[in-house]
């Protein structure tokens, strides 16, 4: 029983690393390929300014930071190859086995769908189907997320659009309904 | 103008009033303290001078306060000087200690506004002399000391922080160019030209990321996301506040003198005052994890900051941040005279505008109070509301600064940046850092070489660079050192 203990919390600490090493790697790799982009597009920045003699000019700037961002991923990734990571360094792995990231990665895929909504069916229609259903999705009752989506719509109806005077997204057809006007 | 109308029932109710007004405004994630100044000013024309100055200073002293108060319960900072105030505030939220954090916040902001219009009257015209002296070069060390005390506090490791403070000036790169206005990394939207703006960045960066990582944990969605304790508060936070008595001075001064130079505002000073308290404090390593030092500190600094901008606007008119130069705009219209003539013993108004905001201060406390309160009750729902509520508000808040859907959809893109960082431990704080600071760094030095001519000596050799460099050597310099001579001396014994 033992050994089979051992072996189950030498996998578990092997997986913790691979999954560390991995995210790490992803990490240096945006960090370079980030800078390449700004690198890359900084090509179409004017080298020269109008202004006075001494100026470096609008590209110079990005240029530098871009290349910084390159050498600062390629540096850590060399960093962590050679195992100079120090423990200080290493992020705090959370107790991962109970995290959800699916639940993330809807929400995210929910949000990404209500901002091109606001501008087709209204910012009062869409906030109502999202409240709702993420509410639901959450685990909540459907009379009380239904109840909340709509006292959140009218408190920022009111608060936004009435107290601060603060136009919110009308739909893609410029009705009155279910548009800003909807209280 | 008179002194004694100020303690008048219909000067006194209004000027309470506008201060909630603040309070709830400057809460608001999306809102900003500008904001809530430039509503309140065309309400207070039609109230008596008095009156009506007390609420435009009132306001522009609360607004900053109340973006702590999201800040702690949401790490949604209400404006941009509240960013520091999420690393220490909300790991007290989490422990639902949020009450007490806002208590011991909401004590030293009227702490550090009190120290700020004291200095304000009594060494202003001075002080303003000395803001003046700063130029280009001091501007762009003074903007580079910042940035690099804000990656250094922050936990984890110091060169993801600096990578992360490296992106932020990237992306404020993006849009017009600050001296000669060529476009830059736009690809031919108009959107873009404007830049990556600062407010739904942070809204992303903090808020929505938040929710991504909050959403994860499916038991405790139904808990609520408000305050466990039940404790009397006051009692504690007063203690704590003695206790670090010095991290409140050295913050308000630090906030103050930071707040006078023009262009660097509430937000450098609360970071500045952050960083030093962190490297002065003998538990340095508790900071970012719910040290009270860590929010005694920019909270003392950033309403000190507010007090800080007024003296160079108040003796030269020229206003610190924009918040400063839309009262200074009010002010005129009040028919304060801006300039030496304020501190005439006979005519001048300055004793005035000075009582108000001090009395300002003293009316912070029961405004803010209410402000706690009653978010404190939002957040007894259960936290799964809440979350939904932030996506909500995220939305609208990043919506309503200019009512354009592209900065909901950067708010979007940094949302999803942050928690994608975050989830790999790297620090977001000298990401945003590096987006408030980014152009004035960049514009600073391109105006300073152009003035010099290509020149970068005078950037090494002019009396304030040469001391500000010095700091900047010690701030890098020091730490490793000290831990250096501390392990060869432990070996040696």
């Amino acid at each position: 029983v033992g050994a089979g203990r051992r072996h189950f919390y030498q996998k578990q600490v092997m997986n913790q690393i691979r999954l560390r090493s991995t995210g790490d790697v992803s990490l240096n790799l945006f960090w370079i390929g980030l800078g390449l982009f700004f690198l890359w597009f900084s090509r179409d920045i004017p080298q020269a300014s109008f202004t006075s003699e001494g100026d470096p000019g609008p590209r110079a700037f990005p240029q530098w930071l871009g290349l910084a961002l390159v050498i600062g991923g390629i540096w850590e990734l060399i960093r962590q190859r050679l195992g100079q990571e120090t423990a200080a360094e290493r992020r705090d792995d959370e107790d991962r086995h109970s995290l959800r990231p699916l639940n993330a990665l809807i929400v995210l895929v929910a949000v990404g769908l209500y901002i091109p909504a606001l501008s087709w069916i209204g910012f009062s229609v869409s906030t109502l189907i999202l409240v709702t259903a993420l509410l639901r999705f959450l685990g909540s009752r459907w009379w009380l997320a239904a109840t909340v989506a709509v006292s959140l719509l009218v408190l920022i109806q009111l608060l936004f659009g009435y107290g601060f005077n603060v136009p919110l997204p009308t739909n893609h057809w410029g009705l009155v309904l279910p548009g800003q006007f909807l209280f | 103008v008179q002194l004694e109308n100020l303690f008048h029932l219909n000067v006194i109710v209004p000027w309470l009033a506008a201060m909630i007004f603040g309070v709830f405004v400057g809460s608001t994630p999306g809102l900003t303290a500008t904001m809530a100044v430039a509503l309140i000013v065309p309400i207070s024309y039609y109230m008596s001078p008095e009156a009506g100055i007390a609420m435009v200073i009132g306001v522009s002293f609360t607004a900053i306060f109340a973006g702590d108060i999201p800040a702690t319960y949401l790490r949604i900072p209400g404006t941009p000087a509240s960013a520091a105030a999420t690393l220490d505030g909300h790991e007290f939220a989490k422990r639902g200690r949020a009450r007490y954090a806002l208590t011991i916040n909401l004590i030293c902001s009227c702490l550090g506004g009190l120290f700020g219009v004291t200095v304000l009257m009594l060494v202003a015209p001075q002080l303003a002399q000395f803001a003046l002296k700063f130029s280009f070069f001091e501007y762009f060390w003074l903007s580079v000391c910042g940035l690099v005390l804000g990656i250094m506090v922050c936990h984890g490791s110091a060169l993801k922080g600096a990578i992360a403070a490296v992106l932020g000036i990237l992306f404020s790169t993006v849009g017009g160019d600050v001296i000669s206005y060529q476009p830059r990394y736009t690809f031919g939207d108009e959107n873009m030209l404007a830049g990556l703006r600062f407010i739904p960045a942070m809204i992303g960066l903090f808020g929505l990321s938040e929710v991504l990582r909050n959403v994860q944990r499916p038991d405790a969605l139904g808990q609520s996301a408000g305050d466990a304790e039940k404790e009397k508060v006051l009692r504690p936070a007063l203690r704590a506040i003695w206790k670090h008595k010095r991290t409140v001075a050295q913050s308000a001064a630090a906030g103050t003198v930071i707040g006078a130079l023009p262009g660097a505002g509430a937000d450098i000073a609360a970071w500045g005052a952050y960083g030093i308290s962190q490297k002065t404090s003998r538990h340095p390593e508790k900071f970012g994890q719910g040290a009270e030092e860590g929010v005694i500190a920019p909270t003392s600094a950033n309403n000190a900051a507010v007090a800080g901008a007024w003296i160079p606007a108040l003796v030269f008119g020229i206003p610190g941040d924009a918040v400063t130069a839309i009262v200074l705009g009010a002010l005129t219209i009040f028919g304060i005279q801006i300039g030496s003539s304020l501190f005439d013993p006979v005519t001048g108004q300055g004793p005035v505008i000075f009582r108000i905001a001090l009395i300002t201060q003293l009316l912070l406390l029961p405004a803010g109070y209410l402000g706690i309160r009653s978010f404190g009750l939002v957040m007894r729902l259960p936290r799964r509301i809440v979350l939904v509520s932030v996506i909500v508000f995220s939305v609208v808040g990043s919506y309503a600064l200019y009512n354009n859907i592209f900065d909901v959809y950067v708010m979007f893109a940094f949302g999803l940046l942050g928690y994608f960082l975050e989830t790999r431990g790297v620090p977001l704080a000298p990401l945003i850092l590096g987006m408030i600071l980014g152009p004035l760094i960049e514009d600073k030095l391109r105006a300073g070489l152009v003035s010099t001519g290509g020149d970068v000596l005078p950037m090494f050799t002019q009396p304030i660079c040469v001391v500000l460099v010095g700091l900047l050597l010690a701030t890098l310099l020091l730490p490793p050192l000290a831990r250096r001579l501390k392990k060869s001396h432990s070996e040696n014994r």
